[in-house]
């Protein structure tokens, strides 16, 4: 069969021909992409972008103009600026938020995945009791009782996604680990008498990263959208600072007359996040490796 | 003597969950989960070994412990007067204080705490002062149409992950991967209630017109539920929008996960020799390729229910949907204080039960793994 | 996302009991301001061009006669919040639709803002207006068989007048005796409506079987021993109304249905020899959020549907395919609340004995630039509110300029509210600036947090800092809708997004404006004030006197333009928009609200949004088509 010559090959020849290590167009597009939007987000105040807070009389709900690139949202500001400033938001809450859950949920879920035993079971307790609850239930309950007065809301916002992000990235990052630990290069290791700090940051850590990276950044992706979710329930932070979210929520009840003021955040959001896993894809396709049998 | 020190495993799970099982058969929520959970237990104890399933099961206990303290103490710690709720802008400083008398309010935290429990472990949840009912009805009564929902969502994901995920990873590289993957990914991008904005303006509601030309259909209803009861084809048809909704985001992140895990399994050399034995691709494929590259999958998908959930509050919302997430969404904003500590204390039991069986059912699909939890 | 807002209104609603309207006096306010109603079906082109010359439409129904039959399946905005007895239920919209469908009221709203008799034949007042004496119809039975006697309509309002929830409003009832079919009612004071303000858009004014209400728990009648041997469900109503309940399940989604009456007192088997009601069944379905609440009218789900959301309502005028009736007649409106709370009030202190009673004696409110006149001008001079009704009421929502919408008594042309003008606004600022000694001034502001009222406060904010720039800082807090309420209550805000004042009659009003309802601000000892404001204002006072005491239609007419005209003059509130409420239906529904009393007179169409449910009737006896 055609398909199956594809796939049969010696492993050898596995790295040879199937990782391409050019990074192709694609991936290029979507770094561009997210450097112009970082770019925008961090400098947003000195590019000539509208306030995006000003309310221009008689331009509400207009579509994309000259003056106004995307158009105008249900208050006649201009989208553009919105989406920009917006990105400030949306981005470090995901980033932020997913970068702390990656430290603290990798470490339990190596620990609790190596070390197997009471260990295991005590991290895995821990982890579950902040899984079990579900997110957005914790979510509302979190932010009404830890800031019912969105003083510091975006804090919050961070603090309890990170909180949230910790158990499914360690429960990840443990079954992997147990699934790296039975192999036999670890065996090895631990034979010659590695110690467990560098057998887990030497010999497992490598192998999990790969699909931690891919993890994180549906983490990440999953964030992004989780504001949605939270501003859809009001609960963001508070306007008239713009999140992607809170756009795309106001933009709800025009969608059939302004589609435009719920289509340009929801695409800023989309691009972003098909270039996050974009780049993801490919970063771990070229930083993977094969599983050493023979670490020298 | 000795029958029941081999057995213990066996004998006391089945006894605890008997004991449980017998105080709160009256109740619809806890003779499910507790059967559930007795389901549970049996499956562990066939694929594994039982000790290990009762230590799993007893690991429980703890968890349920400290999540029903989270949450009660979050739900009694939230800003706003449940007595001025429940009076309304008539209330005076008198009636709130013997109202909050009546309600318990006065009393210490922790007294409230182990009254509360106290009920709860003779299956009696207590009863809403604000919608005047029974909690555990209110629960038995709202958290069908959102299992039926979630349990809908999942079968539509896994339906579509599994064959895209495992077509795209077999096919790594590919025009037809590379469609697969994006199409996928772009679901992920789209919050659910935007499609389900879109599903719904599109199929339910007739579209939208450009230039006298009507794009769209009235194909679905677009809000409302239907009981089984009522005939299951007019249930199906009020769901079919719901769950889809709900399901594509989750149908990408399950695609994602087997892709990358199936390319990994078909570079391992034990395809190599079932290609050497000639075996056909599809064999190759669904009986060696799949299981092994299932893991993560499992895992995620045991915790793609806490996503449901939460995804359900505001399918609920948009689709007109009475179920348990809008009890407990209700009843945070209302300070139904009640409601919500007995709705969410049920749903993540039955969370951490899906949880823990989605470990065993990774446990019975990685012999390895078995061995090892035998050693530990 | 904005019927969250309305929601929190729920417990505003249920406070909102004494409503009424003294006939006769508000006719040519009335008849130019009769509801906006823009009728379509679909039609040939023939009719179509008749249609266009008849504004209301209804001509082309009158052809048509009503046929029995049918299941009506109503999408509402809200679940209610302690269902549904009138002395305990926080009773909104949704709340009053089921309390019209099961039962009646006394008195009823009639097409003039008068009140007419409903189920009371007659009315009479002793001469000095202190006690009303009232007759009901004889021959009509509550659902339980219980027949309705002066008895039972006593039963009714004693229950209303011990609970915590209606008594305050109820608290210038002395007392009540009845004999046979009458009712004796004694106020304290002369009162100018006497009973009428038991009418359909007052909780209370809704009778309920006696007997039933002796099963409920939570009846503040009953003794301890009777107590605890209540037994019967508050949500199970038990009233004398054209529909009988049949099933009540509580939650978004879920629904309130009621069957038929064949022994309706209006009905074949009643006595008036009427056929009423003319549906077979009708059923309530909570659905909070207005896009699935139009989807499912869209889609077939709900035959009919309420809002105030103008958006929604936008979109359906010139649809053919659906029917829109849209009204503001006794609507709430929508204002930004302003803290006044500062020096002495004499009128609850004397009350209280303590007649230099602090409004402010944590000094609180001292901080809050809106205690000064200057600063509450200058706000109120830089808000365009036409603007807020063009963008953020879809254009077809009014600007309001005080408490009254149109059509209401009380209502001004030019109540001498500031008018939007930026250079009167900078004017005051310059003298708000001097008098808070704030530069620049700041500015809190409470709202909910629905996406809609965020988003009008965006507006507004930058309606601000478009006039006074550096010279105004505003922070907006969205406060969870649970709280929201109890902030009002408490003061603890300095401006809040609000909607209030809805109602027949501005006398029901008073205690949202008088003295003796503020309270000191204190958010650790709360004092409930119904007066949120907490302004006290002699000449209010003199004024709110003239419309609730004064028996004469002209002096109360002219005392409630008064309130109007210093709402104006002292800005105690800024005023937005006034609330428009919208009926979407399929057209198969007919006659939703063309409702006359069994002696023939019309009444009013539409109360904030409610209306009677007796007459409607769909095509071939099938809603769904």
């Amino acid at each position: 069969m055609m398909k199956l010559k594809i796939r049969r090959r010696t492993r050898e020849s596995d790295e040879t021909i199937r990782t391409d290590n050019s990074l192709g167009l694609m991936f290029w597009a979507a770094v561009s992409f997210l450097t112009v939007l970082v770019f925008c987000a961090i400098f947003a105040d000195v590019l000539p972008f509208k306030n995006p807070n000003q309310t221009f009389k008689g331009f509400n709900k207009n579509g994309p103009s000259g003056s106004f690139l995307l158009g105008n949202d249900g208050v006649g500001r201009d989208i553009l600026s919105r989406v920009i400033y917006g990105a400030q938001t949306s981005l470090v809450i995901a980033v932020v938020g997913t970068s702390i859950a990656l430290i603290i949920g990798g470490s339990i879920g190596l620990a609790a995945g190596y070390y197997r035993g009471k260990v295991d079971r005590l991290l895995t307790v821990m982890l579950n009791t902040t899984l079990i609850i579900p997110p957005l239930i914790l979510f509302i309950s979190l932010i009404l009782f830890l800031d019912p007065e969105a003083e510091r809301r975006m804090f919050i916002l961070i603090f309890t996604f990170a909180l949230l992000s910790i158990a499914p990235i360690g429960r990840v990052v443990r079954a992997n680990t147990m699934t790296w630990s039975e192999r036999e290069f670890v065996l090895a290791a631990q034979t010659i008498g590695a110690r467990n700090g560098r057998v887990m940051f030497r010999e497992i850590l490598p192998n999990v990263a790969p699909s931690l990276i891919s993890y994180s950044l549906i983490v990440m992706a999953t964030l992004i959208i989780v504001e949605g979710a939270v501003a859809f329930l009001g609960l963001s932070v508070p306007s008239p600072t713009p999140t992607w979210g809170d756009m795309i929520n106001k933009g709800r009840p025009h969608l059939d007359v302004a589609p435009h003021i719920t289509l340009m955040p929801a695409l800023s959001m989309f691009i972003t996040v098909l270039s996050l896993n974009f780049i993801g894809d490919k970063l771990k396709k070229n930083l993977s490796r094969k599983p050493r049998f023979c670490d020298a | 003597m000795k029958f029941l020190k081999r057995n213990i495993g066996r004998i006391v799970p089945t006894a605890l969950a008997s004991v449980i099982l017998f105080a709160w058969f009256a109740r619809p929520p806890f003779s499910w989960t507790f059967g559930l959970l007795m389901l549970v237990g049996t499956f562990g104890a066939l694929v594994t070994d039982a000790r290990y399933a009762a230590r799993r099961i007893f690991s429980l206990i703890p968890v349920l412990l400290i999540v029903s303290f989270v949450v009660f103490s979050l739900m009694s710690s939230l800003p706003g007067d449940p007595a001025l709720t429940i009076l309304g802008a008539g209330a005076t400083a008198e009636s709130i204080a013997e109202l909050n008398q009546e309600l318990g309010f006065d009393q210490p935290f922790f007294n409230r705490y182990g009254n509360w429990m106290g009920d709860v472990i003779v299956g009696d949840l207590g009863t809403s002062r604000i919608l005047r009912e029974d909690v555990a009805d209110g629960i038995s009564r709202s958290i069908t149409p959102t299992l039926q929902l979630m349990a809908y969502s999942l079968i539509l994901a896994v339906l579509i992950a599994v064959p895209a995920g495992m077509y795209s990873g077999y096919r790594n590289g590919t025009r037809q991967d590379r469609v697969i993957s994006y199409t996928m990914l772009g679901f992920l991008a789209i919050p659910n209630f935007v499609l389900a904005l879109v599903l719904v303006l599109f199929l339910a509601v007739g579209g939208i017109t450009i230039f006298g030309i009507d794009i769209g259909f009235r194909w679905l209803p677009a809000a409302r539920y239907v009981p089984i009861g009522a005939g299951w084809s007019d249930h199906l048809r009020h769901m079919l929008l719901p769950s889809f909704s709900l399901a594509m985001g989750q149908a990408a992140v399950f695609m994602r996960l087997l892709r990358s895990d199936m390319i990994g399994t078909l570079r391992l050399p034990f395809i190599d020799l079932a290609r050497s034995k000639g075996l056909k691709t599809s064999e190759i494929l669904f009986r060696h390729a799949l299981r092994p590259s299932s893991f993560t999958l499992i895992t995620v998908m045991g915790l793609s229910v806490g996503a449901l959930i939460g995804g359900a509050l505001i399918t609920e919302y948009v689709f007109t949907l009475p179920g348990v997430g809008s009890y407990i969404f209700t009843g945070i904003f209302k300070r139904d204080f009640v409601a919500v500590q007995g709705a969410v204390l049920v749903i993540s039991t039955l969370f951490v039960v899906v949880l823990t069986f989605s470990d065993l059912v990774y446990l019975a699909l990685d012999p390895r793994l078995k061995h090892q939890s035998k050693a530990a | 996302m904005a019927k969250t807002f309305i929601k929190t209104f729920a417990v505003l609603f249920a406070f909102s009991l004494i409503a009424a309207a003294c006939g006769g006096d508000s006719d040519e306010t009335a008849i130019e301001n009769e509801p906006e109603a823009v009728v379509e079906e679909e039609v040939t082109q023939v009719e179509e061009d008749r249609e266009q010359g008849d504004a209301t439409g209804e001509d082309t129904r009158d052809d048509m006669t009503a046929v029995h039959g049918g299941r009506l399946v109503y999408g509402v905005e809200a679940d209610t919040s302690n269902p549904f007895v009138p002395y305990a239920a926080s009773c909104a919209i949704s709340c009053r639709m089921i309390l019209r469908t099961v039962s009646d009221a006394l008195f009823i709203t009639g097409a003039e803002g008068n009140i007419v008799p409903h189920l009371v034949e007659t009315v009479a007042p002793s001469a000095d207006f202190k006690s009303w004496t009232m007759s009901v119809r004889d021959g009509i039975k509550f659902h339980d068989g219980t027949p309705l006697d002066g008895a039972a309509v006593a039963y009714n309002l004693n229950t209303c007048r011990m609970s915590s929830l209606t008594g305050p409003a109820l608290s210038h009832i002395s007392d009540v005796t009845s004999d046979g079919q009458s009712v004796t009612i004694s106020y304290t004071f002369p009162e100018a409506l006497g009973p009428a303000s038991l009418n359909s858009s007052t909780q209370c004014g809704f009778m309920l079987s006696p007997t039933w209400l002796q099963t409920l728990a939570s009846n503040p009648l009953l003794n301890d021993e009777q107590r605890a041997a209540a037994a019967g469900n508050p949500t199970e109503l038990v009233g004398v109304g054209a529909f009988t309940f049949k099933s009540y399940t509580p939650g978004n989604g879920n629904s309130f249905i009621a069957a038929r009456n064949a022994d309706y007192w209006r009905g074949e088997n009643g006595i008036t020899g009427e056929e009423l009601p003319y549906l077979d069944e009708i059923e309530f379905v909570v659905s909070v959020d207005i896009q699935g609440r139009s989807n499912g009218l869209k889609g077939g789900q709900f035959d009919i549907i309420h809002t105030s959301n103008a958006d929604e309502i936008k979109k359906y005028e010139g649809n053919d395919n659906y029917v829109l009736l849209q009204a503001n007649d006794y609507g709430e409106t929508s204002m930004y609340m302003l803290n006044a709370a500062q020096g002495t009030n004499p009128y609850l202190g004397a009350l209280r004995g303590d007649p230099e009673l602090a409004m402010d004696p944590l000094g609180m409110n001292s901080v809050n630039p809106m205690i000064h006149l200057s600063c509450r001008k200058a706000a109120a001079h830089s808000v365009d509110t036409q603007r807020l009704a063009d963008e953020r009421g879809a254009g077809i929502v009014k600007p309001a300029n005080g408490p009254f919408p149109p059509g209401s008594m009380g209502y001004l042309e030019d109540t001498g509210y500031p008018k939007f003008d930026i250079a009167m606004a900078r004017t005051e600022m310059e003298k708000c600036k001097i008098d808070s000694g704030q530069d620049p001034v700041n500015v809190g502001v409470t709202i909910g947090q629905d996406p809609f009222s965020a988003e009008t406060a965006d507006l507004v904010v930058s309606m601000m800092d478009d006039a006074f720039g550096e010279d105004i800082s505003v922070v907006v807090t969205p406060i969870e809708q649970g709280q929201l309420i109890g902030l009002a209550l408490a003061g603890a805000y300095h401006v809040m997004g609000w909607r209030n004042f809805g109602g027949v009659d501005p006398s029901e009003l008073w205690y949202w404006w008088s003295a003796y309802t503020a309270s000191p601000v204190n958010p650790t000892v709360p004092e409930l004030a119904l007066n949120f404001g907490r302004f006290i204002d002699p000449e209010m006072e003199t004024a709110m006197q003239g419309v609730r005491f004064n028996p004469d239609p002209a002096v109360r007419k002219a005392s409630a333009e008064e309130v109007s005209r210093l709402f104006g003059k002292n800005v105690w509130n800024l005023w937005t928009t006034w609330t428009l409420w919208g009926l979407i239906s399929s057209p198969r529904v007919m006659d939703i609200t063309t409702f006359t009393t069994p002696e023939g007179t019309m009444t009013a169409p539409v109360v904030a949004g409610k209306h009677s449910v007796q007459q409607i009737w769909c095509q071939d006896g099938n809603c769904q088509g």
